[in-house]
Parts: structure tokens; sequence; C-alpha cells
């Protein structure tokens, strides 16, 4: 320990070394700030460079070499003779044009690696536009060809670039076998899949297209606006109205089994194919639409699917590769006894999370008083109650604890058990109706579901019947978080078709129901 | 104390021992006399200049021969062992970190890559996951890039240093002058130590404990439940286990449970401690399970998930500690065990004398949690014991107020044995 004598020298001290910090800072500053530009802000050299020298003539792509090379801030050598040609095209891609010239350049002078290549591709791909023209068409199969050929096998990177550039040609139907190749080493990423898709649609290979959209989802890969897109281009030259409105509702049948949303940025065109009633539209808490003010509606799990994601529960939530890590053999003996003589509940509490929703270490005698004053507002609903805990919760007070048994049927699992997919469990065997009470998002467990379609349907039905406990107030009453009355899933009421959009990504909204809707009158 | 009366016990035999020697040198005999003899009583470097020289010459012909066959291309047949399908994989994984690098990321160069690296790549699966370990892996040949750049430019100040300097030529010094001048390198009081000196002082202290002290279980068995990073830690604090019970005064008798020699965290320990599998090493390396080597009712488990704290160290219990270090998997798995097989569980009461600062779990390391057993077992008291869990994680010195008001109704228990280091600390 410091005598206070010798605190005292180590407060001057302090400011002394305080003193020269700023002193040094002062002297050394103007030289370092030009350094911390780039250092510290992350400036990206290579856009500097870009905005500093101007490019009439493809030499002065190598004024630009030598400008990232050389600048003092590449005293690391981040920035080396290997990896110089695909960084500059990185960002030359952004500018087509710029994109043109530096890979002529690059051909001219050397020969293009095969990232700089497989960028190259990118920003022929890139461009948006209905009809690719053929000059760019001639580019592409040019450019993939001479990759090709000059390589026996190819990695999933520059194959990804490829499926894509080819797609938009009328060699598209090779991109199958290149999907093949790169699952090989990578599951192919969204852009990939979207972009086959996308093309199989455009030349009207439905059925191979829908095959493939399955897969993508089979491997958790979501779609990118550019399929919906041509999908819609492809609805477009239908011409027969029938026919495009039953394009369109095998889309929507689609997402709304799959649980898909529609991409922001290509609202506007969809909204071009319905009435002159059709827009987009914010849904309210009880599931009214702003435009149309129709109720939307909720979806329920088919029986089918209820006791297939009950099973694939209990196997994979609740036994997992080996019981005891979240319970033990003669507990789980136990509780099948329990659930074989389970009557229907209503509700299904959560016992230990309703406790210590207002806080830990508070006492039992604040968890007892929680558990009661939620049981008290059911039993006054003449519900019937099921409440699941551990153990301990035995020692709580005595009168409380006795007000608990006497109105719910309660089942406790061991101390050093986990409690939660066992209420899981139970609220599912309960039936279809049964409501849950947990502030819980349980997403540890919809993980360990693995598979997308339970996941979206232990979602779906979770979403649906769950009530957050926020807080008990004064009088002892609680109040919940009660689930919106509609799912949010594409879904026809009447002749009117509601589809929900996702929201711009920059904006952060924090909801816990879905508003965005797109509300689409096909007559 | 122990040094210095053993040099003094020597002091009589000293001289004759330094004259015989002598001879030796003078009619370059070296290499054939009693080694360890002369170490202690000769400086260092003037008796072995010659054998230097030969070792030199030696090393330098291995690596002139090295550098002729060693060139860096890969040998597929090593990685592959002749499997088609994963040499196709293999270089479609080669040209990806060669894109990798063309791309600017971060790909350590051709010439770090080793047989094991391209082998661990393979059995990767997703291209993400190839990224993070090729980033790691550039990490570290930068790191070995600098440490080989602060060797060389050592070197260089030495030799300028040197060059300033210079030595005294005589290498050989005449006995006359060796027995006369009292200096450490000649003839001194003190004798030279060397490292296998002390580690054979260390060792003998844990063959002293096989029969006499307390057993301890480090239970191994969970290298399918760990990815290869985590096996590969865990060999690290296993080695520091071993180094940090040793070192200790009254050691543990430490027995490897469960102990699958071809497993990755077996053969990443073996790196670690190549001796581990001779007969002399002392530690029991078992392949059974602790079940069939102690009594089960003597048992105990110690595991942070359950929930029954360890109030007094049992000195006739065998407690297990389960060998795994979980950063990726947090399920209690060596709980799961303790259940399965029905043994006591305890763990130790963290939260009853620490205050713990927000952020960092209240995860311990395997030495770490040896180093508070042996803390608590020579003095039983559990705020000396817990002095090893790092000071980051817990509350910060400037509520170091709050601390000990805090701690003040937290009376320290009664234990069974209580000085034993308190002595030494005198």
């Amino acid at each position: 320990m410091y005598s206070s004598g010798g605190r005292h020298k180590i407060n001057v001290l302090f400011k002394l070394i305080k003193q020269n910090v700023n002193y040094s800072k002062s002297v050394w500053g103007a030289k370092k700030d030009a350094f911390r530009d780039y250092a510290e802000k992350k400036v990206d050299l290579v856009s500097e460079a870009l905005k500093v020298i101007t490019i009439d003539k493809p030499n002065d792509w190598s004024k630009v070499q030598e400008f990232v090379l050389n600048h003092q801030s590449n005293h690391s050598k981040k920035y080396n003779l290997a990896n110089i040609d695909a960084v500059i095209m990185k960002c030359a891609i952004n500018n087509n044009h710029h994109a043109d010239s530096y890979f002529t350049y690059l051909q001219e002078n050397k020969k293009p690696n095969l990232a700089t290549t497989g960028l190259y591709l990118k920003s022929l791909y890139s461009e948006k536009t209905e009809d690719v023209p053929s000059e760019r068409q001639d580019r592409i199969l040019e450019v993939c060809d001479g990759i090709c050929k000059s390589f026996p096998v190819l990695d999933s990177i520059s194959l990804e670039s490829i499926v894509c550039a080819l797609s938009l040609t009328e060699k598209w139907k090779g991109t199958i076998e290149l999907l093949k190749e790169i699952k090989l080493t990578t599951v192919p990423s969204a852009q990939a899949y979207s972009y086959v898709v996308s093309a199989a649609f455009l030349n009207n290979h439905e059925e191979l297209a829908w095959e493939l959209f399955i897969q993508m989802l089979q491997d958790n890969r979501n779609p990118t606006s550019i399929l919906y897109d041509s999908y819609l281009i492809m609805v477009k030259n239908l011409k027969c109205k029938n026919k495009i409105k039953e394009a369109l509702e095998k889309l929507f049948q689609f997402m709304k089994e799959n649980s898909l949303f529609w991409p922001y940025n290509v609202v506007k065109e969809l909204i071009s194919f319905g009435n002159n009633r059709s827009s987009t539209s914010t849904v309210n808490f009880s599931g009214r639409c702003s435009c149309c003010k129709n109720n939307l509606s909720k979806f329920e799990l088919t029986n089918e699917e209820f006791s297939d994601l009950k099973k694939v529960f209990l196997e994979k939530a609740i036994i997992g590769k080996d019981i005891f890590r979240k319970s033990d053999a003669t507990e789980m003996e136990h509780f099948k006894e329990f659930i074989k003589g389970m009557s229907k509940f209503d509700v299904a509490l959560d016992g230990l999370n309703i406790a210590y929703s207002s806080g830990l270490n508070k006492g039992s005698k604040v968890y007892s008083n929680q558990a009661t004053s939620v049981i008290k507002y059911f039993v006054e609903r003449n519900k019937s109650i099921l409440l699941l805990g551990r153990f301990h919760m035995a020692r709580w007070p005595r009168n409380t604890w006795n007000y608990i048994n006497d109105n719910a049927t309660v089942f406790l699992t061991k101390d050093i058990s986990q409690d939660d997919p066992y209420l899981l469990y139970c609220t599912l065997n309960s039936g279809p109706d049964t409501i849950l009470v947990s502030k819980d998002l349980m997403r540890g467990h919809k993980f360990l579901l693995k598979e997308r379609k339970y996941k979206m349907l232990f979602e779906r039905w979770l979403s649906q019947r769950q009530y957050q406990l926020l807080t008990v107030n004064s009088a002892n009453k609680p109040i919940f978080r009660i689930p919106p009355q509609y799912s949010p899933v594409a879904q026809k009421s009447g002749k009117t078709w509601h589809i929900p959009y996702a929201t711009e990504p920059t904006q952060n909204v924090n909801e816990h129901f879905q508003k965005t809707w797109i509300c689409l009158n096909l007559d | 104390m122990f040094v210095i009366s053993k040099s003094i016990n020597r002091i009589g035999t000293f001289g004759s021992n330094v004259l015989k020697k002598c001879v030796f040198v003078d009619s370059d005999k070296i290499l054939s006399c009693h080694v360890g003899l002369l170490k202690r009583s000769f400086p260092y470097k003037t008796c072995f200049t010659k054998v230097s020289d030969i070792s030199n010459s030696n090393t330098t012909s291995a690596q002139s021969g090295d550098e002729q066959s060693g060139d860096h291309t890969v040998k597929y047949v090593n990685i592959t062992k002749g499997n088609k399908e994963l040499e196709h994989k293999l270089k479609i994984l080669m040209l990806e970190v060669e894109v990798l690098r063309q791309q600017g990321d971060l790909v350590p160069p051709n010439t770090f890559f080793k047989d094991e690296h391209w082998g661990h790549l393979l059995s990767l699966q997703t291209r993400t996951s190839r990224r993070k370990y090729l980033s790691f892996l550039f990490k570290l040949s930068k790191k070995k890039e600098n440490e080989k750049a602060k060797k060389l430019e050592r070197q260089r100040e030495k030799k300028e240093f040197l060059a300033l300097n210079p030595k005294e030529t005589n290498d050989i010094v005449s006995i006359e002058e060796h027995a006369t001048k009292y200096e450490l390198q000649y003839n001194s009081l003190f004798l030279r130590f060397f490292d296998t000196k002390i580690n054979n002082f260390y060792n003998k202290k844990l063959i002293d404990a096989i029969p006499f002290e307390q057993k301890l279980v480090i239970d191994c068995g969970y290298d399918q439940d760990m990815t290869s990073r985590e096996n590969r830690n865990c060999a690290k604090q296993l080695m520091f286990l071993f180094a940090e019970n040793r070192m200790h005064s009254d050691p543990f008798d430490i027995h490897y449970a469960n102990y699958n020699k071809e497993s990755e965290i077996a053969t990443a320990l073996l790196k670690y401690i190549p001796t581990l599998y001779d007969s002399d090493f002392p530690t029991s390396v078992h392949e059974k399970s602790y079940l069939d080597v102690f009594p089960k009712e003597k048992l105990i488990y110690l595991t942070p998930h359950c929930r029954q704290e360890m109030e007094i160290f049992d000195h006739d219990a065998v407690y297990i500690i389960g060998g795994i270090v979980d950063k990726v998997n947090n399920e209690p798995l060596s709980l799961a065990k303790a259940k399965k097989e029905g043994i006591k569980m305890l763990k130790f009461p963290l939260d009853k004398y620490l205050l713990w600062g927000a952020g960092s779990g209240k995860s311990l390391t395997l030495n770490q949690c040896v180093a508070i057993l042996l803390d608590l077992r020579t003095t039983g008291n559990w705020e000396y014991a817990l002095r090893h869990v790092p000071r980051r994680k817990l509350l910060s010195i400037e509520n170091n107020k709050d601390i000990s008001q805090f701690k003040k109704d937290k009376t320290p228990i009664q234990f069974k044995r209580q000085y034993r280091i308190q002595k030494s600390n005198k």
C-alpha cells in the first residue's frame, strides 16, 4: 500500500505526464495529422488516389498505382504488387467506364490476375438493365472463356462471379453445373443463387427456377431483390391479364409458405401491377390496413405441421446429443409420465422468468408475489394454469407457495436442469390454443431446430401466443405485451393481397410487430 | 540456503577436480571426459569452443542439405494421402487462397504454409471460416517475421559491441590463473545451475508426491466436443498446469484420465511436453476412466455449472477437473458427465468471496483452477487462494472502498490446515 505522501507524489507525477503528453501533442500534432487521416479514420487510399488523379488515357492508371504504392501511409505495405491490381479494380467498378479502361490498361501492360478479372466481371453484371446489350454479353463470354482456358480448376470466389455474369447471357444453363462445383468447397452465396434463379425465370424455365429457389432456401440463403425484379419482368411479358394474376399469386403463395418478405427496392414495380387502389400502407396493432381498411388475419399451423414441430422439438431441443446436458434420464421419464396424464391448459407460465422479471437479488418474497399476481390475473378469467419451475421454488414463503399450488398445476425440474425446453414442450403438447407467458424469446431453442422449415414454424407458433410480462403495477396487476392478432406473412383478404416488405436497412426500427405492408388490388 | 550449503560441501573436492580437468583441456580430450563436472566448475565458453566449432560445422552442412531438397512446392500426397477428391478440393482451395491474396485480404505468403495448415483449411466447411483462419495465420507469420528481424538486429548490435570492445583472446586459461581468480565463471563459491538440474529438482518433488500426496484428476475426455483451436488452447493450459503444480511447495499427484493418445489434444500436449509418455515421467496417464482407477465415493467433480459451492477443502477426496476450453460451445458438459456417472459435484465459491466486474465472464483457465486448489490445500484460506483469479475480472480499484466495506461481513471460514505457507512467507 502507498502511504499518503507516496500517493501525493504519484498524483504530481501523473500531472507531469499529462502536461508532457499535451506538449508533445502540440509539437507533433501537425506532422501526425496527415498520417492519422489515412491510418485512423481509415480513408480509403485508392478512392483518394482516384480523386486526385483524373483519368483520360489508360496510362494514367500507372500513376494511380504509383500513388498508392509509394504513399507514406502505405509504409506497412498493406498494398503491394501482389494485390494492387485487384484493390484498384474494387474501387474502379463503382464507375463502369473506369473499370473498362483499367482492364484494357492491364491487358496491354501485363496479364490481369484472376481476382482482378473476377472483379471486372462484377462490373459487367452488377449494372441492372432489363435487357443486357449484346456487346456486353459478348464481352462477358469472352472474359469467361479466357478464365476457363487458363485455369483447369476454379475457386468459389471466381466461380461466383462467373455464375452471376454468365446468367445474363444465353449460356446461362451452364451455370447450374458451376453451382455444383461451388458446392464442393462452400455454400453458394445468395447473390449467385438469385442470379441463376432469375435467369431461369427470364428464359421461361419456370420449373427449374422454382426447384433452384427451394434449394436456395434450404441452404439458408435469402433471395436478393434481383430475383423478385426479374420475376416481375417475366410476369410483364405474359400480357394476358389472367395469366399475370395467376403468376403473381403463385409467387405470393410461395412467400406465404416460406415467410418471405418483399425487398424494399422493388416495391414500386410491384405496385404498378395493381389497380389505382394499390399502394404501400401501414397496419396498426389490431391488424387494420390503413389503405383498404380490411383486417389482416392470423395463420395457424396445420395439425400435421404442429405434431411435426412437437416431435422435432423433443428430439433436438430437449434430448439433443446427450439428455444429461439439460436434464437427466430419470427426470425425462418422470416428465413423460406427466405428459401422458396431462389435461389441456389455457395458460402455461414460465415460473422463474416471471419471478425474476423485476430483477435479480430481490428475495423470494418479491419473486413469489410476482408469480401469484400473474396467477391471480388468470384465475379471475377462469383459465386453467400450468406452471413450470425448479425445485428451489418450493422454498418460497409458505402461504404464497400454497396459493400457487392450489390454483395451478405445477411441474418442477431439478435445480441443475433447464426448465425452458420442458415449458415449451408442455405448451406444444397442451394444444395450439395454449398461451405461453415468458419474457424469453427462446432464440437458443429455435436455433437448435436447425432446419429452416421448423425454425419458421416455431417462430410462427411462438410469436402468436407468447405473452411477455412487462411489470406488475402497484395494484398487483400484471401488465403484458400481447402479440398482434395477425401474422406477418403474405395473405389474401377478399380480392386484395397484403405483402409485408422489409424496411430499408439504414432505418433501424425497433418494433415488435410488422408495420410496413403493400396493399395490392389485382382487379 | 539450499544452494549455498550444497556448494560448501563440494568445495573440498573442488580443487582436485579442476586440476584433472585442465589436463584434459590441454590434451584436447574434452569430449570424452565428465562433461557434467566440467560444466559446473569451468567457464562454459572458454572450455567448449572446440565442441561448439564442431557442432556449428555440423549444423551448417545440415542446413545446406535442407536448402537443396526443400523447395516450397506442396506435396499433395502428404496432405490428402492419395484421396483424389481431397486433392481436387485442395487445388481449389489453393487457388482460393491466391485469389484472396490478390484481393487484398490478410493471407500469409506461400512459403509460410505447412502441410498441417493446408490440412486444417481442408477441414473447414465455409469460406468465412477459412478467411478467418487465414487472417490468423497472417498475423502469426508477421509475428514470426518481426521476431526474426529483432533477432538479427540484436546479433548485429552484439557484433558491433564486440568490435568496439574486443574480448581477451586467450581462450584457455592456465590452471593457476583459473584457481586463483575469484569471480563468477572462475573459482567461485556459487555453482552454476542449469535448466536440466532445476528440471530434475522439480520432477523429484513430483515423484515424491506420487506415493504420499493427494491425487488430482484431469479429465481429458472432451476432445470431441472442442474445436481444434480449443483443443490446442486446452493442451497449452495443461502444460501450464503441470508447471504450476510442480513449482508449488506441496504439489498434487496429477492423473490424466480418459486420455486418448490419438486425440487432437494429446498430440498437441505431446508437442509441449515431449517426454510425457516416458516411464520415468512423474505423472500418470490413464486411457481408462477415473472410475476404474479411484473409488467412486472419494471422487468429487469440480464444475462451474452445479449449484453447490465448495466450502472446506477435503484432504481425502480426489478432485476431478474437466479438461475443457469452452469458447464456442457453452453447454454444461462436465455437469452432464458427472450427473450421468453419479459423482458428487462442487464449484468454487467465486461469488461468495469476490466482487465481479461487468464484462468478462467468470470462467477460469485450468492452470488457475489448479493454482487455487494448491493454495487452498496448503492454507485453507479462500481469500488467499482466490488471488489467482485475474484482477481484470473483478471490480476496479476505484471502487475499492465499496469492496472492503462489502467484505467486512464475510468472515473467512476456519479450515483444517492453516499455516505451512505462512512459515515460508516469513
